[in-house]
């Protein structure tokens, strides 16, 4: 799957976190980003985009990353969602693990570790 | 760090204002030696190997020599050189403030003098146990139980603020009320098994602008959203680092609350809590945190 191709959608409460993900994102080569600015939005906007990779926060206001990530599974278990959040602790790790996440990323994100994630994803190596 | 600590007893001691004092030392570039410059300098790293344990010091409380170590890119020998070298910090320090009359070599003395008999260290001799009795001193908390936990967190935040900010700052003595209402905050809960602790963190608009640029690297001139969202970003960082080191450390699960949106500071906000003022040239930035207690595991 080419970069182009590829459908993303950003959730995160923080516009700056998003905005830099997304800079970064374009500048790969990616022209179909997309936003939502906590859980409920993220859950809506993969309904009507269902796109191929998700970056999902932790910490949200209304609905948190993890609860999200159970309720887009459970629409479409073959959801391909990364969490990338601050708080790494085990038990977060574990849930979002458990919950069925594809990886975690540690925030701030490293861009090397957000390239080699997409290009991982792109060739199919997941 | 030892430095601020020092800069901050000289201006009580003195008639130095803050930034003049900030302005004279931090012009002097010799002041800035990060032990990444100093391996470049030496040439044991290159820097974009610098870049990369930067990097993941942002995703771990660990030291820049042990980062680099486990990388491969600096042996214990090589480290032990730098430190030794990095450790004259306080030396460059001294020559700075003495550079073109700033302040006189006895003055200076009589005033390191007293900031070691005052934290019973020797400044020119420093090593961790310095440093804890720094902030133990500095920071005093009449009804800590865990002084501990408070101290881990303190020293973080003093760390991200080095990483995320800058080291151009000098910390202020502790506060214990508010006395203006000018300030714009915004707060987030760390949240143990028995106990929710508020954090806010507090500043005038202007300083916010400053602040958010610095963080976000992005040039930022009016209070917007931006200003909002990287204030959230540094105040959730900083606590989830903060959860993760106790989390690794001490087997205790924390949790972490969504930060709050700007409001308006009251002094009710800060009831009961320690406030941390750290003043850059820009302004000065302001932690309200409530004393822990012990986490339940």
């Amino acid at each position: 799957m080419d970069i182009k191709d590829i459908k993303i959608l950003i959730c995160d409460d923080s516009i700056l976190s998003r905005k830099k993900l997304r800079d970064y994102i374009s500048s790969l080569g990616c022209e179909n980003i997309y936003d939502a600015e906590d859980g409920e939005d993220a859950i809506a906007q993969y309904t009507n985009l269902n796109p191929d990779l998700v970056f999902m926060d932790i910490v949200m206001p209304r609905k948190d990353g993890i609860e999200a990530l159970r309720a887009i599974l459970e629409m479409d278990e073959e959801a391909f969602i990364v969490m990338a959040s601050s708080v790494g602790t085990q038990s977060y790790l574990k849930d979002a693990i458990k919950a069925g996440a594809k990886d975690f990323l540690q925030k701030p994100l490293d861009s090397e570790q957000v390239k080699q994630l997409i290009d991982n994803f792109c060739k199919g190596g997941y | 760090m030892f430095t601020q600590f020092l800069l901050s007893h000289i201006e009580n001691n003195t008639n130095i204002k803050y930034d003049e004092m900030i302005d004279h030392v931090y012009n002097t570039k010799e002041e800035q030696l990060s032990l990444g410059i100093l391996a470049v300098k030496a040439g044991f790293m290159t820097v974009s190997q610098t870049n990369r344990v930067h990097e993941m010091q942002t995703k771990m409380d660990k030291r820049f020599g042990n980062i680099a170590m486990e990388l491969g890119y600096l042996t214990r020998t090589q480290l032990n050189e730098l430190l030794k070298i990095q450790n004259n910090n306080i030396d460059l320090l001294y020559e700075a403030l003495l550079k073109d009359d700033f302040m006189k070599p006895s003055e200076l003395d009589s005033l390191i003098k007293s900031f070691n008999d005052k934290y019973e260290v020797d400044i020119l001799k420093h090593n961790n146990a310095t440093l804890d009795k720094i902030l133990k001193k500095f920071y005093v908390l009449p009804e800590c139980e865990h002084y501990d936990i408070f101290f881990d967190y303190i020293c973080l935040l003093i760390n991200n603020i080095i990483r995320f900010i800058g080291d151009d700052f000098i910390p202020l003595n502790p506060e214990f009320s508010i006395n203006s209402t000018s300030f714009k905050s915004l707060s987030q809960k760390i949240i143990s098994k028995n106990q929710e602790y508020n954090i806010s963190f507090f500043a005038d608009e202007l300083t916010l602008i400053s602040f958010a640029s610095r963080y976000s690297s992005e040039e930022i001139f009016e209070l917007n959203e931006y200003v909002e969202s990287a204030t959230q970003d540094f105040l959730n960082l900083h606590n989830g680092l903060f959860t993760m080191k106790e989390s690794k450390e001490k087997d205790i699960e924390l949790t972490l609350s969504p930060p709050d949106l700007f409001k308006k500071i009251i002094p009710n906000d800060t009831l009961n809590s320690i406030i941390l003022p750290f003043h850059f040239q820009f302004g000065t930035i302001r932690f309200a945190v409530k004393p822990f207690h012990a986490f339940d595991k």
